[in-house]
């Protein structure tokens, strides 16, 4: 009961804050990329860049006013929860494999188990803290240019390591350059993060898949991985909660992704880019809001974030709970 | 009674209920005491009764009685042969110098108490028993002359030339399709339609088909318990596999599909060997043409299973089968 009341004042405190945002941009606030927390007066310009005088010889100068879009940033969160999946998963269910099948009989599943949970209990900023200092580097000085000559003459993948950019009418290539920071970094140090919960939560829903469906498949003459795939596919929904919980994770993470992510409120394709997520852009701007539209635009993301998180978590517990009974 | 009892075409619906294995049954060390008491009483009737009994209870060697007509099988006729057999589970013996000898084309039943190593034995014929840790074995096992267990041997090629079926039906969660095709798949089997006639072939073995041809993409959990043992049966022999093993097949089903189960196996054992485990005398009696006798690890007696239940050579075994032991 307490909880729910305290659900609702979140929701409530969030949607009254973000109200003026809500009104003021509506629906449109959801795809559009502009993230501009001051008005800005700048000189005219025309198409090609020339800048604009009036009659007396002055400059016009023009007033841009204050725009915000949470497009970039939820591209980020997806973007960065996907890659973090991307390389979890597999690694997750492998080890829970492991760890249901294998590990007891080398005792290891007690160890290894507490091992795990240890893992996920990590406050995020020392995973942060490692991704900036060891990750982020490692990433700019090895992995980075690695992946792009093994990557950069396969067909298709220019965008990867090459941006298109327009200045004043001028529109060129350039190389993406490689700072580390960037939504590949976020998005490892994110697997890192979600692998305990995936491992540990897949570790149990594997645990309750009946023997005789195991040994059923033996029985027929499976291999060890054949009966491993029915195991999986007997506990795919359990799973696939298991992943979600995982989701909904990464996409809340804040500090650890805030340090590493690079804060470009852009999107760009590639992962080796910087990018923002909703999360990290709260926890970049809100100790220090600026006037009029700003704070209750960064309510509107805060609101969107909870949504999202709550929307995750339920469609979590309902494939990892509700269908059991 | 016994007329029912050896009546193999049960015709009568209460032939067909099966004395069902109380949920409550002991295993063997609770129920050794009770036992124990139950043959004080009966020794005292009849001193020295029970003597092949007697010999395993206190751990002597004991000759089995194993009729001539099995004894005297040819290699032709068998399939199968357990020669002095026994089983470990970490420091516990679970199945003493076993030997049965499985005859080809036949039914042959295993049947005994609880914790008699029945199941157990079974389980080592397709070496499903290496699942668990600390299980060592003694003896040997040859399936047409191939041995079960020693160095070198392929579990996963034997396990796909021995079928089996389980206590409680345990199909994968998959279309009725996939389920009956999952052991060719297995093997890389991706034609089509290879995979439709042998999944039709499958399940007209297994009396499944008619019921199930309109749905063969429906998911297989949806059907009842008895079409789903049906559906294991088929899934099992899909592949023609010189052996089918089925552990308490009807015992978590209803007597309806009991009987059902039961007229197949009949029909399956012309082409298969069948060896079944069954807690249900009558069943055991209905459905099989050999049965081994098993007590706490040991063989006690091994006939034909009209002799074993008209005329067994043990006492123990006739009172085991009335239902007066055990």
């Amino acid at each position: 009961m307490l909880l729910l009341v305290l659900l609702a004042s979140v929701v409530v405190v969030l949607f009254k804050g973000a109200l003026p945002a809500i009104e003021h941009f509506g629906a449109k606030f959801l795809v559009t990329s502009e993230w501009r927390v001051n008005e800005v007066e700048r000189p005219l310009r025309d198409a090609v860049g020339k800048i604009q005088f009036d009659a007396d010889g002055e400059q016009i100068i023009e007033t841009i006013p204050q725009a915000f879009g949470a497009l970039p940033t939820m591209y980020g969160t997806a973007v960065s929860s996907s890659l973090a999946l991307l390389f979890a998963v597999p690694l997750a269910l492998g080890s829970a494999l492991f760890l249901v099948r294998l590990a007891p009989k080398f005792k290891l599943a007690a160890p290894i188990g507490f091992l795990i949970e240890f893992l996920a209990s990590i406050p995020s900023i020392a995973y942060g803290v490692w991704g900036l200092f060891v990750l982020a580097p490692f990433l700019q000085s090895h992995i980075g240019p690695f992946v792009r000559d093994l990557l950069l003459d396969v067909p298709g993948l220019r965008w990867m390591f090459f941006e298109t950019v327009t200045i004043a009418g001028q529109t060129s290539e350039r190389e993406i350059p490689m700072v580390g920071r960037s939504m590949l970094c976020a998005g490892l140090v994110l697997a890192i993060m979600i692998l305990p919960i995936i491992t540990s939560v897949s570790r149990d829903v594997l645990r309750a898949v009946p023997r005789t469906q195991v040994e059923g498949s033996l029985a027929l003459g499976a291999t060890w991985w054949q009966s491993s795939w029915m195991m999986l596919k007997y506990a795919r929904s359990g799973l696939f909660g298991a992943v979600m919980l995982g989701l909904a994770r990464a996409a809340g993470e804040t500090m650890a992704v805030a340090m590493v992510i690079g804060n470009a409120n852009a999107i760009n394709p590639s992962p080796f880019s910087p990018g923002q997520t909703m999360a990290s852009l709260l926890a970049n701007e809100f100790n220090d809001p600026g006037e009029k539209l700003h704070r209750p635009s960064l309510m509107y993301v805060a609101l969107i974030l909870l949504v999202m998180s709550l929307t995750f978590n339920i469609v979590a517990r309902w494939l990892v709970v509700g269908k059991k009974q | 009674m016994q007329s029912n009892i050896l009546d193999p075409t049960p015709s009568r619906m209460s032939d067909a209920i099966p004395t069902r294995p109380a949920a409550s049954q002991p295993s063997a060390d609770q129920a050794a005491p009770t036992r124990r008491v139950a043959l004080r009483d009966s020794a005292k009737a009849e001193a020295g009764r029970y003597r092949i009994i007697e010999a395993i209870r206190s751990g002597q060697r004991h000759e089995p009685a194993v009729h001539a007509e099995l004894a005297n099988l040819t290699d032709a006729e068998t399939i199968a042969k357990i020669d002095d057999f026994q089983l470990w589970y970490g420091k516990n013996q679970a199945i003493h110098h076993v030997n049965i000898n499985v005859a080809r084309g036949k039914v042959t039943a295993l049947i005994g108490p609880s914790g008699c190593g029945k199941s157990t034995l079974l389980r080592s014929v397709n070496r499903l028993n290496d699942l668990i840790d600390g299980v060592r074995v003694a003896g040997s096992i040859t399936i047409n002359g191939r041995q079960v267990f020693g160095p070198g041997v392929d579990v996963i090629n034997l396990r796909k030339r021995v079928g089996m079926v389980f206590q409680k039906p345990n199909p994968f969660p998959m279309s009725i399709f996939d389920n009956v095709v999952y052991r060719l798949r297995i093997d890389g089997e991706r034609s089509k339609s290879t995979l439709e006639a042998a999944s039709e072939k499958a399940l007209r073995g297994a009396a499944l088909w008619e019921e199930v041809k309109d749905r063969l993409k429906d998911s297989a959990v949806g059907l009842s318990g008895g079409q789903q043992q049906r559906l294991c049966i088929a899934r099992a022999i899909v592949a023609d596999p010189e052996m089918l093993l089925l552990d308490e097949p009807c015992s978590a089903l209803d007597p309806i599909a009991t009987l059902r189960i039961e007229e197949l196996i009949h029909e399956i054992a012309e082409r298969y060997t069948v060896l079944i485990v069954t807690h249900n005398m009558q069943q055991a009696a209905r459905v099989s043409d050999y049965t081994a006798f098993m007590y706490l690890g040991r063989l006690v007696e091994f006939g034909p299973t009209k002799l074993i239940f008209q005329s067994p050579q043990l006492p123990e075994t006739e009172d085991y089968v009335m239902g007066r032991f055990g």
